[in-house]
């Protein structure tokens, strides 16, 4: 570990701009070639990416797209925070017993591949269309992994440490910080990470089906009125958005896991 | 409880069966549906292999697309559907485009994965046994990144079902998620539980049965 680190702090600068123009290489051939294309179409349903930008820009300034943005962004926080919790407290508590996650594993899976966006209006049955139907059936679209992989991370931890850890009469604060945490933290990143995106999804699918306000109702009402710039610059907002907090995850996971792993 | 919102099981399951029955449910939901899958899955499994060997061979390609690659599915790629639908209509062509581009990034990964698993000798071994291009592609690369390449398979079905079904369900005039959203705006409550209830059947039935194809073959493959 400490042999690597003066070759890591040598090239902070340099490297850290050689890789960001590797990553903005394939948004940078996207634009160009919707720019040819809409160039080739040249048809008013085409629009290029300046002009749709230029939409973007409009929606941007008003304030009921503002509202849906931080109506999105709410609920896209409350209903990661809820799954994260959750699901790693559900997947720690079944991964300790070997006879209740063999009970747990093949439904918890099944409700992972299974597409659950068909099960939304039975939220809205029950819910109500408001936040609370949006906010649960984020929370429900993101949880599943994060418990699967948890509890996966569990039943792999030595249980001998566990065993030592008792012997010695570790306080509860000690067996988080010198056991669980180094065990379990690269995985509950991952799984972090993987959460956020389905959260997002479960979300924007949600607010595409029925909702008052949110992104997915913006991008969906501007269908009807066949406003394709601005559709075209809302996904290219959204995309941004996914984008930034998907790769400061990634960053973080590729720490935590250099970190733990040796 | 609401007797509105939640109906007997009982009620759900022989409206379900009898769904299965239904010539009109069949031609207009089911068949669609299922046909969208099963090309999806063939252009995204084609595409991502493609994409990952090229991927593997090309190190400028790699360092192009391997940050995209593990934040994609960051990425609520769904947000693309109404802009292809006001683009080329509603019909079956956004939805398999949709599909298919939400499922080739796990074939791709997974292939690339694969191919970088192969040990260092055996890359040494197909230059020794001066194979062609195609027959070390075919003959040994492939098959070794088999176990990987099968997990991107299993992926690639489950996520072409999954964004099928959500583009049916959210905008479309036909197929199993637009059965659902149907009978949920009107008020068709029965119809919309056995639906849930087909798509539910259908791809844990799928899931499984591809699963259980896949093992029986890789145990063929590898001795």
């Amino acid at each position: 570990m400490t042999t690597t680190m003066p070759g890591t702090a040598a090239r902070p600068l340099r490297g850290m701009l050689s890789s960001l123009g590797w990553v903005l290489i394939l948004p940078a051939v996207i634009l160009a070639s919707w720019a040819v294309l809409a160039v080739v179409v040249d048809s008013v349903v085409f629009p290029g990416p300046i002009e749709s930008l230029a939409r973007l820009a409009e929606d941007l300034s008003t304030p009921g797209f503002q509202a849906s943005i931080w109506s999105t962004l709410r609920l896209l926080a409350a209903g990661w925070f809820l799954a994260v919790v959750v699901g790693t407290l559900a997947g720690f508590a079944l991964g300790l017993s070997s006879f209740w996650s063999a009970i747990f594993e093949t439904p918890l899976f099944a409700l992972y591949s299974i597409p659950k966006v068909t099960l939304y209006p039975v939220f809205l049955l029950f819910l109500g269309i408001g936040d609370a139907s949006r906010l649960t059936f984020a929370f429900f679209h993101g949880v599943f992994p994060i418990a699967l992989m948890v509890m996966a991370a569990t039943r792999a931890l030595d249980r001998n440490y566990l065993k030592l850890a008792a012997v010695l009469v570790m306080p509860w604060h000690q067996r988080l910080t010198s056991i669980l945490i180094p065990a379990l933290l690269p995985s509950i990143v991952t799984a972090v990470r993987i959460a956020f995106g389905l959260t997002l999804l479960g979300l924007i699918l949600a607010e595409m089906f029925s909702a008052q306000s949110g992104l997915g109702r913006e991008l969906v009402s501007n269908v009807a009125n066949v406003q394709v710039d601005h559709i075209a610059g809302q996904v290219v907002f959204i995309a941004v958005l996914a984008v930034i907090p998907g790769f400061a995850l990634r960053w973080a996971e590729k720490r935590v896991t250099r970190r733990y792993s040796a | 409880m609401d007797t509105f919102a939640l109906v007997p099981l009982s009620a759900m399951v022989l409206r379900a069966l009898a769904l299965l029955i239904d010539p009109v449910f069949l031609e207009t939901d089911l068949v669609p549906s299922l046909l969208s899958i099963g090309v999806s899955f063939v252009l995204a499994v084609g595409a991502g292999i493609l994409m990952g060997v090229l991927i593997w061979a090309f190190p400028w390609m790699r360092k192009i697309f391997d940050p995209w690659l593990a934040t994609y599915y960051a990425i609520p790629t769904f947000a693309l559907y109404p802009l292809l639908v006001a683009l080329m209509g509603i019909g079956v062509l956004p939805i398999v485009l949709l599909a298919t581009l939400f499922a080739v990034v796990a074939m791709i990964s997974a292939t690339v994965d694969g191919l970088d698993a192969i040990p260092r000798s055996i890359i040494r071994l197909t230059a020794v046994l001066r194979l062609t291009r195609s027959q070390r592609m075919f003959k040994v690369l492939l098959p070794a990144a088999l176990p990987q390449i099968s997990v991107g398979l299993r992926l690639a079905l489950s996520y072409s079902l999954i964004m099928v079904l959500a583009s049916e369900f959210v905008l479309s005039t036909r197929g199993l998620g637009h059965f659902i959203s149907n009978a949920y705006n009107d008020f068709a409550i029965t119809d919309m539980y056995a639906g849930v209830l087909l798509v539910f059947a259908l791809a844990l039935g799928l899931n499984s049965a591809f699963a259980a194809a896949l093992r029986r073959r890789s145990r063929r493959v590898l001795p």
